[in-house]
């Protein structure tokens, strides 16, 4: 276990040796990474923001640069694509389309990476996805060669939270690398030494239960309160029901604080106050039932009151839908979220996964007139102050829609359609202005364990002014295209509208 | 047995019939002849032994799974960093020194099954309640020492398979250690769900078998071979709390069976019991109309019990020690039974609080968070007890102690945030972030793993004949105690900022993004954590092979175990098992000469009360009384 330890903290060291002249190993291995994690963070900012912003909202999730991820590196693909740009520009608007067209290359590529989908981007335009390759090329450059001198953009100055944090954390780490070089000397001169030698072991214990409650309050407030901009609670809800989860998070959060605080307290005290002495005798006090009856109910009056304001905020929430709410579906795969509108129409063509081919990727029914105008845009608009249905449904292994921000959480489970009602309070600008950030964007995340890129099932949400999701709806082009033969949809019957059965049949 | 022998051994007495099995007729049985090593140390029947079994193999499994840890938060404090190193030690799982997403997954899902089954409910439970069950009780060894053994070597078996599962190609399970489907149940979807999850499942599957095996002989032990004078209301603390986590074992473990073995057919035999409309790899899976929630019930079934059998010993060792080495009484002894019991009891009825978002009926939502708080109620019962067990007490702060105190805070700090998971509205966000993993951690994962050290530290002595140092136990208690809070208490704030569980790496998102330093602390507090348990291994090592010779009762303790031998043979008491006269917490008791009060004392023995005539001036009432004892004098 020793050598096994020892093995690891060494590694830290071996991955990353530099030139810089700080004192002990484990400075030199904080300072070489976070200068490796400033120069990411500062080449990036000096291209073309478009590509920048589409990789990191849209590929990132499951590409590196510079690296093998869920997905290949895409520094140089296209050199090693015999189909050039042109074969890329078809891949990233619909891989599984070019897979079952039968190319070779892409048929490789869909092996080689476990056969796993790449999520469709229907809407880039070439000139976005030559925005992404351009980026890519420069960027690559940097993390393969080293900077190539491109002015940094971002002094160090600009992020003084993360810098002094750094700095505190250099030196807890060196405190604790001292702590446990310590412990390992100790240990080896265990043997001849008597380690403590003429220490009081009781009363060295007792006061260190009082140093410990001391520090430890002290640690656990300040950094309680010092990490409080970093909690979601701390900028409020995005969302109307959101606000009622927050309140009842804080008050259930100031119960807890004080019993947290109280009985440590009690606790570690009364352990270093009545350590042992030899002339004294402990209390027999084997029972008092007054003090236990009121122990036992306090609480309970306390969590009844709490339940109670909690069934009913938890019975709000998973209310009936209004009738005008919106509705939105998310479609979850491993790994991605694909988003269907209903159209203009406010109707969903049903799913049948047994429709899914490579235009057809969600496996909607066409030949519903409902499906006909289902569109796939890349990102989650949602309209501000109005009730909004998120459809939820996953089409292999479970996933979890996550929206911290909005207080939202759903499963979405293969066979079993979820749902899930809010109202988004601001709009994305509306909340750039109030938390002050104008890079901010709202995410949606995977909270279900669901493969190996879980950590990576990102979408953005953006929320809008209602008239300008209206227009945005509008504007959006529908999946179905009359001019493609789509597998199980009757042709001559989709355009003039049937009804699902005509589908089971073709099956 | 006549009604007559019945009604007698409820109060304690002996029948001639168990006579027997407590008798010279035992020893002779089991104790006289001679024992090969075989018999002596490997397929022992010996209750002391097999606890020493599942007490090493529950040691050498909490090293894999703190390993393992250690792995994973290696990735999570510099996800952009490759160590090359980690390659020559784990190949294709981190090639060129950066882990791979599905090991980081594996490694995740095994510490989980590691530190829950094989640490805290094999390693704690079997240990304990082995060694502890019969020597508290006044028993000569468990009711079928047979199916003792076979518990222990099913626990092997299971351990095997579960060891080996690390090993095959594809990799361990991976998708959790909860294995929800359909990612467990499918193959294309995680390489970790192949023959990886199909050893999972067949290693729980004899996990299950041990543990019922274990449980049943705990339960009758308990009930059946109590000594003369030891009713259920006289027991040691340490025994109700074995006595009721194995009763939850039994009533919960089998359920989880069921799941598994559905799951395997699933996975094996084309049955859909987990699954439906599927589309995975290009084609639509023939599977239908199953339900991948009905799993999760099923799971959590077991699974929430489960907190309780890893949590309810820990609880048990506590009370003792803590009345031990404050030299008094526990603080309410039978509202300790009582909230035991309603802990017990309503354990079975709140699983579904770990499942208010999977879209199940909201109505259920209601009634888990109702069923879910009142369980708050008897867990703060027992904190306040135990609080005011210390006040006013003599305290000796044995390592032991150290760790029972720490028990305490531990269980106190983890368990109050359970009132907000508990409340499903609460919960909405919260669910599935490192506010949850910080949760578990502190309240049933690190609160029982002190259980387990305390009980280590305090019964080494019984186990092993030695003492350990205690200067070096509280070295361990600190750095640990330091630590745990380190790694854990930070992981709220994660919580709160939305970071969900199982994330491989905190660079996707904008909104975890601000938390990798953070992760880079916990990382460090997790290494010193782990470096501080080099010390128990050492000392407990050094210890076993030269530790001080252990007094009789080093700690002044009133139970029976302190009565046997200092090196006790399989049979525990030499001559007579002792009669009980009272329950085990007249520590400082007034009018008694010393600040103990052994359970076996007779009331009017001069040697510990105050005030009692010498034994020649009064005739012996208790040997016309006693009917019994065919126990041998030697």
């Amino acid at each position: 276990m020793v050598s096994e330890n020892k093995m690891i903290v060494q590694s830290m060291d071996l991955g990353i040796k530099t030139k810089h002249e700080t004192s002990g190993w484990m400075l030199r291995t904080m300072g070489a990474i976070f200068s490796l994690l400033l120069l990411i963070g500062t080449s990036s900012s000096a291209f073309a923001a478009d590509g920048a912003k589409l990789f990191k909202e849209n590929c990132a999730t499951c590409h590196k640069i510079d690296k093998d991820m869920t997905g290949p590196k895409l520094y140089e693909a296209e050199k090693r694509i015999p189909g050039g740009r042109d074969w890329i520009y078809e891949w990233v608007r619909n891989s599984p389309k070019v897979i079952s067209s039968g190319d070779e290359y892409a048929k490789t590529v869909y092996e080689t990476w476990n056969k796993t989908q790449m999520t469709p981007f229907p809407s880039f335009t070439n000139e976005d996805i030559d925005a992404i390759l351009d980026y890519i090329d420069v960027t690559g450059k940097d993390l393969i060669n080293g900077p190539t001198g491109v002015p940094t953009g971002k002094p160090l100055e600009e992020d003084p939270g993360v810098f002094s944090l750094w700095n505190w954390l250099r030196f807890l780490i060196l405190l604790v690398v001292l702590l446990l070089g310590n412990i390992a000397l100790q240990i080896a001169r265990l043997r001849g030494v008597e380690l403590l030698k003429g220490v009081d072991l009781n009363k060295m214990n007792a006061r260190l239960m009082i140093g410990f409650l001391v520090f430890g309050m002290i640690a656990a407030l300040w950094s309680s309160f010092s990490f409080s901009d970093m909690y979601l609670y701390s900028e409020g809800s995005a969302s109307e029901h959101g606000m009622e989860i927050d309140r009842m998070f804080w008050i259930t959060m100031t119960v807890v604080m004080i019993v947290f605080v109280l009985t440590n307290i009690l606790l570690f005290y009364f352990a270093y106050k009545y350590r042992h002495d030899e002339n004294r005798k402990a209390r027999y006090y084997p029972e008092n039932h007054k003090l236990e009856l009121i122990w036992t109910v306090v609480p309970a009056i306390v969590l009844t009151v709490l339940v109670v304001f909690g069934i009913k905020a938890w019975t709000g929430i998973m209310a009936e839908p209004p009738a005008d709410a919106y509705e939105v579906e998310l479609n979850a795969q491993q790994f991605a979220w694909n988003l269907r509108y209903p159209g203009v129409d406010g109707e969903f063509g049903d799913i049948n996964l047994h429709l899914i081919d490579g235009n057809n990727l969600l496996g909607v029914n066409f030949n519903q007139k409902e499906g006909q105008d289902d569109f796939m845009p890349n990102e989650l608009y949602l309209p501000k102050g109005k009730p909004v249905i998120l459809r939820i449904r996953s089409r292999d292994v479970l996933h979890s829609v996550h929206m911290p921000h909005f207080r939202v959480k759903m499963d979405a489970v293969p066979g079993m359609p979820t749902r899930f009602t809010l109202t988004p309070k601001y709009t994305t600008q509306e909340w750039r202005d109030k938390i002050g950030n104008q890079e901010f964007e709202f995410e949606l995340a995977c909270a279900e364990v669901c493969g190996r890129s879980h950590f990576s099932m990102k979408k953005i949400i953006k929320v809008v002014e209602e008239e300008e999701y209206l227009e945005w709806v509008k504007s959006q082009p529908p999946m179905f295209d009359p001019s493609i033969a789509y597998k199980g949809i009757d042709q001559n019957a989709a355009s003039h509208t049937a009804d699902a059965t005509q589908v089971n049949e073709s099956n | 047995m006549s009604d007559k022998s019945h009604a007698v051994h409820l109060d304690g007495g002996h029948s001639t019939e168990d006579g027997h099995y407590h008798g010279k007729a035992w020893l002779e049985e089991h104790g006289h002849h001679e024992e090969s090593f075989l018999t002596k140390y490997i397929f022992s029947q010996d209750h002391k032994v097999i606890a020493k079994q599942f007490m090493f193999t529950g040691i050498a499994w909490a090293i894999i799974g703190i390993i393992m840890s250690l792995l994973f938060r290696l990735q999570l404090a510099f996800p952009t960093t490759p160590f090359p190193i980690l390659e020559s030690f784990l190949g294709d799982w981190a090639k060129d020194g950066v882990m791979d997403p599905n090991f980081y997954l594996a490694l995740v899902t095994m510490h989980g099954t590691i530190m829950v089954f094989f640490l805290l409910t094999a390693g704690l439970s079997g240990t304990f309640s082995n060694f502890l069950i019969p020597l508290q009780v006044g028993a000569r060894d468990m009711a079928s020492g047979f199916m003792n053994m076979l518990s222990f070597w099913f626990f092997a078996a299971s351990s095997v398979i579960m060891f080996i599962s690390i090993f095959v190609p594809t990799g361990p399970a991976g998708g959790g250690w909860t294995v929800y489907p359909p990612l467990s149940a499918l193959e294309q979807a995680n390489p970790g769900s192949g023959i990886g999850m199909d050893l999972w499942l067949s290693s729980m599957a004899l996990f299950i078998v041990s543990s019922l095996l274990g449980a049943i002989n705990y339960i009758t032990t308990v009930l059946n071979l109590r000594t003369k004078g030891l009713s259920m209301t006289r027991l040691p603390l340490s025994i109700w709390a074995f006595f009721l986590t194995a009763i939850i074992g039994t009533l919960s473990f089998p359920v989880l069976f069921a799941a598994a073995l559905l799951l395997l057919m699933d996975r094996n035999l084309g049955t859909s019991f987990y699954l439906s409309d599927i589309y995975i790899d290009g084609q639509v899976l023939p599977h239908e109309g199953g339900s991948a929630v009905l799993f999760q019930h099923l799971f959590w079934f077991l699974g929430h019990p489960e907190v309780y059998i890893v949590l309810l010993p820990a609880l048990g060792i506590t009370s003792e020690i803590v009345s031990t080495m404050s030299r008094k009484p526990i603080f309410g002894y039978r509202a300790m039974i009582g909230s035991m019991l309603a802990i017990a009891i309503l354990s079975f009825i709140v699983w579904a609080h770990h499942m208010f978002v999977t879209g199940m009926n909201p109505f259920l939502g209601t009634v888990f968070m109702l069923l879910t708080l009142i369980i708050a109620v008897p867990s703060a019962v027992k904190a306040f007890n135990y609080i005011t067990t210390l006040w006013q007490g003599n305290i000796k702060f044995s390592p032991a102690m150290l760790f029972s105190i720490g028990l305490v805070s531990l269980f106190i700090s983890g368990g109050i945030t359970g009132i907000m998971l508990g409340n499903a509205a609460i919960d909405i966000p919260l669910h599935d972030t490192y506010f949850v993993v910080a949760h578990f951690h502190l309240v049933m994962g690190s609160a029982s793993a002190f259980g387990f050290f305390a009980g280590v530290y305090h019964w080494f002595p019984k186990m092993f004949g030695k003492m350990m140092d205690s200067k070096l136990g509280s070295l361990h208690f600190w750095i640990t105690f330091a630590s745990v809070y380190m790694v854990f208490f930070p992981m709220h704030f994660q919580g709160l900022g939305g970071v969900p569980r199982r994330y491989y790496s905190f660079t996707t998102f904008d909104f975890t993004e601000g938390f990798i330093d953070l992760n880079l602390f916990i990382t460090a507090a997790a290494f010193m954590g782990a470096v501080g348990q080099v010390l128990f291994l050492y000392n407990l090592i050094t210890s076993i092979r030269k530790g001080k010779t252990a007094p009789a009762n080093p700690w002044g303790s009133n139970t029976l175990e302190w009565t046997t031998p200092i090196h006790p043979g399989h049979g525990n008491w030499e001559g007579d098992i002792p009669t009980v006269y009272r329950w085990p917490y007249d520590y400082s008791k007034p009018g008694i000469k010393r600040d103990y009060l052994p359970m076996n004392v007779p009331d009017d023995d001069p040697e510990w009360f105050e005030g009692v005539p010498m034994p020649e001036a009064i005739p012996d009432k208790r040997k016309t009384e006693a009917p019994i004892n065919i126990e041998i004098q030697e």
